[in-house]
This record gives structure tokens, sequence and C-alpha cells, in this order.
């Protein structure tokens, strides 16, 4: 063993003492040892004699590792041999696979040697080209015979014929082998050596030994699954060929019919036949003739496949019960036009029916059920291709429509029952996979609900009106929630019926709405989720519809105080109290007294509050004047001040970590710390400035002249915006230090800032930049704070007044990236930083260019040059936006423009040092594009940008090695005769990757 | 794209060969449109103003301007002033239709 340490082993019996250990357990660096010591003997020139030593060994591992030593060495040294050489190594390999199988070795060697033969040929494919029918010819005749004795074989037929049975399977395994490596090569490798053209005689020699054996129904059935496993590889191969070169190998077709006949019905051949066209049905169904599709149909009516239907859908779904479901699901893929025009006939409509007869499996679907998924899956196909079908002609629907529509509305009725939730002792058994699975079902049956809408209007509705009214009655909860639930994903489809309320009218029906308000309080919780899900998405339909609003409200307050409800009836409350603010504006004071009941309940959800808050408020816009709305929204800042005063004296009072403590109606125990009262006070803030605002569908008068009302700025909202902003400013001097409390209070700006109307959150720019300019660089997500200041630089709406607020926000801008010193010290903000410089130069390129003092300007241009040139990726995108910006304007008035023009040409070759930097090497491949936008335009817009890129490229940092002065001239010549034109894009990859070296060109 | 940086990387520091970069690019695609398929199962709507569409050699290109994307199970939306949708057949020739 010593020689493991240091030198080889020298003498066979050494070797194959290793080769044992190898396989051996062992310690890990021991194993690494041999392994390594045996892989140097394996590439060393003796390699080939090693191999044919070691086959003589009787241990069949060292065999193995024979066949591999062999392998290795056609890989690495195949060039070596001479032709002589490679027919005596040929001849040497097959005459050790007919050793093996003499001795009756196991199929590890075997089937290793077969590798061996293949890496062979992949080496030899011209001189070794009718591989299959020589090692045929071979195994016949229980020798090794020379290729070049081939000619004198018999044919193919009669070697076929007389070939015995364990020497088949030897030859099944070649051409196995043989399909499955050369299918795997890559498609240059294969477009080179024309692999598929070599490759086609031979799978044309085993399609008859294929044949003989699926044909046979006498024969060994181990040979005979050889001989389907064969097919199989060769069927996948065909598809691969088809694809790159156009070759269908017609012999591989004709075994189709016989591999259906007689290999399909029988049970030990069952499972491979019926995987063999399941795959070939659902992925290259071109391979298979009008005939075999006849024969498929005859096999899918016989008493045979009803038999397996049968056992399916009683719930067998064991592994080959299931196979046959997914076989008769993949011949209805690939009929799926067929069976959809066709569907009026007997043989399609009875095909059909028994497709949909699969979404009625016994058992709850996914947890049991595992044909549902497929069988829902293929009948969306089907839906689609109805509608694709539909919508290619004109005119009327085609004659077929009625028969395919009634499928699909069995289909619905199927799927509407299977996707009723069990009850819940059952559900809750269930793991997690299986309920995310169920829910899942829903939802992709809420996608063909959706799709077949398409093809049947607001009509399809009426199923599911029928089952909620039924199921009503009856109080069957499961139906119930499956009806809302399917109802509720029709919201978008039918707003622009006409005939939407009078549908919508048999949905929300007194009936329904009087279960649910239910004072035994015995609805199922998810029932209810479920009907607070239907109101919310038709919520406008209470807007137009009022006689069942008063109802529906008192649900949806009563669902609240439920902790499981309480998320989803803050949303329908928000939903309904937005879209029917004209119609609630007199219930105003009923919903703030509802506030009261609810505003010190602190073990409520957080979120029932917000949404009443937003609610109320959008109640509050709708009022007809502003002077109506100070009263109420004082009401509402009232709740909000009562928990900024609880937050404030909780700091004020005690020391850190003071607690709150508040227990619910079902006894469960909270603790709420000031800044939960600070947050909460924010959020319901956030909510209120959400509510007020002006809605989105309103006409905006693009034309008015009318001044702007001053109502809010100065007149008498003006207090209400005092009291805002004071509410803000008292929250963020004791808790500025949170983030959470950085990023409410950014919100309530937001909303102001995107309002194009004015109102109480809608403050002037100073006010809001006043704000905003307290943060420093210690201020938590500052990057939120600078992104909400560069939403003022878009505000269109304050006219001249915003550029002075602008200038003063670029200064404290300046002063915090001076504070932060490199872009590096903290990427996000100085991308955030950069992005604000960037829009300000795009809109108000006067302000950025007059910043004073000029030391401050030269310092924002040489941080973004900075960002430019170092290594993170998002600030270095902003730098390059930035660049691109500044270089592109040119519409300025004359001194600014000057100004403008001097700046560049003083930091243009600077710029251009930066970009070549990053093009030459240093920048990741995924940057380019982004970094000749700057360049593109330096090139388009600057004289001189020359001579900038050229002392650039011959700069000695430029950061690489691998090309010439010729290799730069030539990209600067490219680049400049481009003029900046796309394909700038791609001479900027190219000289990237010609920097970097070849090493980087496997992606080009 | 981060893929390639990332392998780029991996390359640079000599921790893989190209080789091996080109074999991961070459089952990314197919693998990542399986994986899709098979085990993501969550879902985003949008909606927006349809500007431009087309189907030109088999590939179907939408550009929607002002789109507001839904996540599932989440109430945060998110805004995009211009999407580009590229689509085309996922089946290859030969392929049922």
């Amino acid at each position: 063993m010593e020689n493991i340490g240091g030198d080889l082993p020298t003498s066979l019996e050494e070797v194959e003492s290793l080769i044992l250990q190898l396989y051996q357990p062992g310690a890990p660096a021991k194993i690494a040892k041999i392994q390594e010591t045996l892989q140097k003997l394996q590439r060393a020139p003796q390699g080939w004699q090693l191999a044919n030593g070691l086959m003589e060994h009787q241990n069949e591992q060292v065999r193995f590792f024979a066949a591999l030593t062999f392998i290795v060495k056609l890989n690495t040294d195949a060039k070596s041999l001479t032709e002589g050489n490679a027919q005596a190594l040929l001849q040497t390999l097959i005459s050790w696979l007919i050793r093996c199988m003499t001795s009756s070795d196991r199929a590890l060697v075997i089937r290793k040697l077969c590798s061996t033969l293949i890496a062979y040929f992949v080496q030899f494919s011209t001189s070794w080209s009718d591989c299959v029918k020589h090692i045929m010819y071979c195994m016949c005749a229980n020798e090794a015979l020379p290729y070049d004795q081939l000619s004198a074989a018999p044919e193919t037929s009669i070697l076929v014929q007389s070939i015995p049975n364990d020497r088949a399977v030897a030859v099944f395994w070649f051409a196995t082998t043989l399909v499955d490596e050369v299918g795997k090569m890559d498609s240059n490798n294969m477009k080179q050596h024309r692999f598929h053209q070599l490759v086609k005689p031979n799978v044309e020699d085993i399609a008859p030994l294929i044949s003989r054996y699926i044909s046979d129904n006498t024969a060994d059935i181990k040979v005979r699954q050889e001989a389907l496993k064969c097919f199989q590889s060769c069927v996948s191969y065909s598809h691969r060929a088809f694809v790159d070169d156009e070759i269908v190998l017609e012999p591989l077709r004709k075994l189709s019919k016989p591999a259906l006949e007689e290999c399909l019905g029988n049970d030990e051949l069952y499972e491979i036949t019926v995987e063999i066209f399941s795959d070939v049905l659902a992925n290259y169904s071109k391979f298979l003739h009008d005939e075999d599709f006849n024969l498929l149909r005859q096999i899918l009516n016989s008493s045979w496949a009803q038999e397996r239907y049968q056992q399916l859908v009683m719930g067998d779904f064991e592994f080959d019960s299931l196979q046959f479901g997914m076989f008769m699901l993949a011949f209805g893929d690939a009929t799926v036009q067929d069976l959809t025009r066709n569907s009026g006939s007997v043989a399609q409509s009875q095909y059909l029916s028994a497709l949909c007869g699969l979404l009625s499996a016994e058992g709850y679907a996914v947890h049991e059920d595992k044909i549902y998924m497929p069988t829902l899956e293929f009948w969306n196909t089907f839906v689609e291709t109805m509608v694709d079908e539909i919508y290619s002609v004109d005119g009327e629907h085609p004659l077929w429509f009625k028969s395919a529509q009634d499928h699909v509305m069995q289909v619905i009725s199927n799927c509407w029952r299977k996707s009723q939730f069990p009850p819940g002792n059952i559900y809750n058994s269930w793991d997690s996979v299986d309920r995310t699975g169920f829910k899942d079902a829903r939802r992709d049956f809420s996608d063909l609900l959706q799709q077949f809408y398409l093809t049947t209007g607001i009509s399809l509705l009426q199923f599911f009106i029928s089952s909620i009214q039924a199921s009503t009655s009856t109080k069957d909860w499961a139906q119930i929630e499956a009806s809302t639930y399917c109802l509720s994903w029709f919201s978008d489809c039918i707003t622009d019926d006409e005939q939407q309320d009078q549908y919508l009218d048999q949905i929300f029906t007194p009936a329904l709405v009087a279960i649910f308000m239910d004072p035994n309080k015995e609805v199922p919780t998810r029932a209810m989720k479920g009907f607070l899900d239907l109101v919310s998405v038709y919520a406008d339909y209470f807007g137009r519809r009022h006689s069942q609003l008063p109802s529906v409200l008192n649900i949806v307050f009563e669902a609240t105080s439920a902790t499981a409800l309480a998320k989803t009836a803050s949303k329908s409350i928000t939903k309904l109290c937005s879209d029917c603010r004209e119609v609630l504006k007199p219930e105003l004071g009923a919903f703030l007294q509802h506030y009261t009941n609810i505003a010190s309940n602190y073990a409520l959800d957080s979120a029932v509050k917000e949404a009443v808050m937003e609610g109320i408020a959008s109640i509050i816009q709708a009022l007809d004047s502003e002077d109506f709305k100070l009263a109420p929204l004082d009401t509402l800042f009232n709740y909000v001040e009562t928990d900024i005063e609880r937050c404030l004296s909780m700091i004020a009072s005690s020391s850190a970590g003071a607690v709150y403590v508040v227990t619910g109606a079902d006894g469960s125990r909270k603790e709420l710390t000031a800044l939960d009262f600070g947050i909460l006070a924010l959020k319901c803030l956030v909510s209120i400035s959400k509510g007020v605002q002006v809605p989105d569908d309103k006409p905006v008068d693009l034309e008015s002249k009318s001044p702007v009302s001053p109502f809010w700025t100065t007149g008498e909202g003006s207090r209400v915006q005092q009291r805002i902003y004071s509410m803000m400013s008292r929250i963020y001097d004791v808790l500025g230090m949170s983030g959470d409390i950085i990023d409410e209070l950014c919100r309530v700006w937001r909303h102001g800032f995107r309002e194009m109307e004015p109102g109480p959150f809608v403050m002037a720019p100073e006010v809001s930049s006043q704000f905003l300019m307290r943060a420093t660089l210690q201020t938590p997500r500052l990057v939120r704070v600078i992104d909400t200041s560069c939403s003022l630089i878009a505000a269109k709406k304050w006219g001249p007044g915003l550029e002075q607020v602008l200038e003063t926000l670029l200064v404290w801008l300046a002063q915090l990236l001076q504070a932060l010193g490199e872009p590096s010290n903290d990427p996000e903000i100085a991308q955030a930083g950069i992005e604000f410089l960037q829009r300000l130069t795009s809109k108000f390129p006067k302000i950025l260019l007059n910043h004073q003092p000029v030391v401050s300007l030269e310092f924002l241009f040489m941080f973004a040059l900075g960002a430019l040139g170092g290594t993170d990726p998002l600030p270095k995108a902003a730098a390059a936006d930035f660049w691109a910006t500044l270089i592109n304007i040119t519409d300025q008035p004359r001194e600014i423009q000057s100004q403008l023009d001097n700046a560049i040409q003083a930091i243009g070759p600077h710029l251009a040092q930066k970009l070549i930097y990053n093009i030459g090497g240093h920048a990741a491949r995924s940057e380019l594009d982004k970094l000749c936008d700057p360049l593109r335009k330096l090139v388009v817009r600057q004289a001189n940008s020359k001579a900038w890129f050229e002392a650039a490229l011959l700069d000695q940092n430029f950061p690489s090695d691998n090309i010439e002065v010729k290799d730069k001239e030539t990209f600067l010549q490219k680049i400049m005769y481009l003029r900046g034109a796309r394909g700038t894009n791609q001479v900027v990859r190219d000289f990237w990757l010609l920097c970097r070296g070849s090493n980087f060109a496997y992606a080009s | 794209m981060a893929l390639t940086d990332t392998l780029d990387d991996l390359i640079s520091e000599r921790r893989i060969e190209p080789q091996l970069a080109m074999k991961i690019l070459a089952n990314f695609d197919r693998s990542i449109t399986e994986v899709l398929a098979d085990k993501v199962k969550a879902r985003l709507t949008f909606k927006g103003h349809l500007d431009t569409y087309r189907f030109c050699d088999e590939v179907w290109t939408f550009l929607i301007k002002d789109v507001t994307f839904k996540m599932e199970n989440s109430s945060q939306t998110v805004v995009a002033d211009k999407v580009k949708i590229v689509s085309c057949n996922s089946k290859r020739p030969g392929d049922p239709q």
C-alpha cells in the first residue's frame, strides 16, 4: 500500500487490490487517494494494456473498472490509435462482450461494455457505421468477427431470426445505449459529425429485432421487455433527430401497431407499453400513423379498457391504474382538435364523456383522487381549443359548438362537486401539500370557468345561481361555499354586460343574505369567508341596488369580531364603502358611531380599524362640499390622536419596554408597546389618506382653467393639514429611529403626492419637503425617504413653485451623499441618490447645473462617476442612466446649455475612462447594455469623444492584457463608425468578450 | 442574465470550467420552464391598456401600458409604465397543436 502515497503500482495484482479497495467502504481521504492513483493509471499510455489485463480478472468489479478504463482511454487517447489498432480494439471489446455473456456475467459489466462500444462508435463512427448489424452478426456467430467481414454476413432479417434470446438482450442494450448516448450529445457536435445520418441505418437494423420480440407473444418475457425498452429509446431518439434534421425513422413507426396489439394487453408488458404510447401521444404524436390512431380508438373502446376505466373511477389510484388514466388523457390531448370539431359524433362524444367521467372518480381531489388534476388540465386545453376555433371563424358559432358546450357544462358540474371542501376534521388531517394542492385544483377550475365564459357569456352564471339557490334552502354550506367561490371569479368578466344586475339579483337574494345573518352563529368560517369575498368583488352592485346593502353591511361588520374572518371582512368593508360611497353618505354618522365602538378595542386585528377608517374616509370624500368634510375628518383624527397620545405617554412615563396588555373576547392575550401604538396610528392615517383620494375613474378636465381651490392649503381646511402634519411630526420626533415608522410616514406623503385634486393630505411641497429633509444618514430606511422625495419631481400640479423646493431638496441630498462618502459604503442609498439626480436632470437640468456651491456639484458628478466605476450593479445602472440623460440634454436656453457643455467637456475624459474600464472586462456581462447608453450618447453628441475613448483605451489601467493595440483601434473605429446606432451594443459585447478571453465565450 | 453573471464570476475565480457553464446554460431554459410549469403554483394577474400587439413568425408580442400587477395572497400591487410580453409556442414542430 506504500505505493498509494507516492509511486504508482507496479503489478497488475496491486492495481486489482486497489480497485477492490475503491469499491469497499473506507475513509473518504483514503478512497480519494486510491481514486487519484487509479485515474493516473487510466490516463497513462499503458492504460490500454491495463484495461485488457484487468478484463481477465474473475471479480466483476475489476472487470467493470476495466471497461471504464477502456472508456477513459477512448475519450482521451483515441487519436493515438492507428486504423489497424482501432479495428483490433473493436474486436477485443466485442470478444470481451461475448465472453462476459458466455460466463453469465451480471448486467453490470455487460452494460458497461456496451457503453464502451458506444464510446468507440463516437470516436470511430465512420469506420464502424453498421455497428448494430456487426454486433448482431458477432452474436449469431458467437465470436468477434472483423468488421470487414460484415459484407459476407447474411441479410439482417436472417440474423434476426437466428439470434439466441440471451444474445438478443445484449444487442438491445447496445442499441439502446447507442441512441441514448448519441441523443445526449450537444447539437453542435451532432451537426459537425452528422451523427443522425450514421445512426439512422443502425436504428433500421434494430427495428426487425424489436419487431420479432414484440410480435411474438411466445417469446421470453424478459427479452420482450428489453425489446420494448429499446423501442422506447429509439422513438425518443427519433423525436430529437426529427427536430434537428427532420429525420423520421419509418421502420420504427411500423412497430407501433404490433406493440399496441401484442403488448398493451399483456400484464407483464403493460407498464412499459403504456408509458411509451402516453409519451408519444403527449409529445410526438406525429410519429403515429392514422391507422395507429384508429387502433388506439378501438383499444380505448375495448372491454379491456372499460374494465381499467371502471377501476380508476372507482378509486383505484395505484400506479398502473393511474397510468391508464394518463394514457387516456394523452390520447385526448393528441386528438383534441378532432374531439372538439366532432364533439357531436358518437365516437368522439363517447370519448369526451369518458374523459368527463374521470372528473368524478371516487375520493377527494389531490388527497385521494390523483387523476383529477391531469384531467382538469386536459379540459382546460379543450376549452382553449374551443375558444381558438370559435374566434378563428367569423359569424355564428360552428355546428359542433353546442355539443362541445354540453360536455363542458358537465365538466363544470363535476368540478364544482370536486371543489367542495371536505368537513373540517378531514381537511385538517391532510398534510400541507395536499391542502395546497386542493386549493390549486380550485384555482385551476377557476381558470377553466373564465376561459369558458368567453364562449358562453353571462349565461354561464346560471348554473351557479341554480346551485346556490338549491343549496341555500338545504343550508349545504360546502355547496354554498363552492358556488360563491366560483361566482367570485366572474367579477371582471361581467362588468360590461348589461344583464349583470339581473344575474346578481338572483345571487344576492334575501334568502341567501338571511342565512349569513344567522343569529345562532352556525355559519362555518369557510362559508362565511366565501360570502365576504363574493361581497367584496361585487361591491359596486350594492351601490346600484341598495336594498340588501344594510343587511350585508351588518354581516360584514359582525364578521370583523371573528379572528379568522377579520382580514377578509375588513377588505369587504373598504370595498363596500368605496364603491357605495354616494349611497352611504347619509349613514356617515352611523359609521363613525361604529368606529367609536371599536376604537378602544385593541384586541381587534389592526386591519379592521384600518379598513373601517379607509371606508369612512371614502364616504367623507363623496360629501358634496369641502366644508362638510371637516367635522367627520376631525372625528377620525381624534381617534388617531388618542392612539398617538397613548404612544407618547407610554414613552414619557415609563422606561423602555413598557407594554399595554389587552385580552381578546376569546381570552387571547396581546401585549402592545409604544411602537405598536405609533405604527397603528400611522397606519390609520395612511388608510384615511387612501380613502379620501378622489376615485381613479372620475373624469379629469384637462382644459379646465378654474384656479385650484386654496381651501385645504390656506383656507379653512388648512388647520386639518396642520393637524395631520403635527401628528406625523410628533410620532417622528419620538420614534423616528424605527424603520416601520419611516415606512408609514412615507406612505402618507406618497398618497398626497399622487392626488390630482386638492385635499387634506395634499400639502404644499415646501411642507412635505421640510418634513422629508429631517432625515439624516442615520435615519433607518433612508432609501424610502429619498424615493419619496423623488416622487415630488414628477408632480406637475405645483407649478413653478416646485423648483425652489427641489433646489432645497438637492442641497439636502448632496449633504447626505457627502456624508456617505463612497457609493460602495451603502449601495442602496447611492442608487436612490443617483436616481434622484437622474430624474431631476431629465425634468429640471437647470436646478442641477445651478447647484451651489460649485464644489458640491463637482462632488455629485464625482459620486456618479464613482458609482459607474464601482462594482455594485444597481448604483452602476443608475449612474449609467444619469450620464446618458445628462449628455442627451440639448434644448436648454443658451446659458444653461453652455454651462452643461462646459461641464461635459470637463467630465468627458473621466466618463470615457470609466466606461472603457467597464467595457474592457470589468463590468458584468449583464451590465453591458446599460453601459452602452451613455457610450452611444457620447459618440453622437460629443466631437471629442473619439479622443477621450482613445486615451481611455490606451490608459495603463485598462483591465485586460488579452488584447492588442490593434484590437482597441478596431473597436474604436467600429463604435465611431456606428454613430450611436444599436449595433454598438453588439460591438461592445464582442470587445468585452475579447478582453475577458475565450473562457467567457460559452454564452455567446 | 443573473445566471451568466454568476457563471462568469465562478469562471473568473477558477471555481468552474467554461464547459460546465455551457452545460448549465444549455439545461437552464428547459429546466426552468419545467420547474415553473410543475412546481410553481403562485399566480399574479395584471391589468393595463393594450397599446400594440402583433403576431409575426409565430411570435406574439404585446405592449401594455400603465400596468398594475396583483399578486395572489397579497394586497400589494406593483405598477409599471410599460410591459412588453413576447410569447411563442412552447411545443416544438411535430408536436400536437
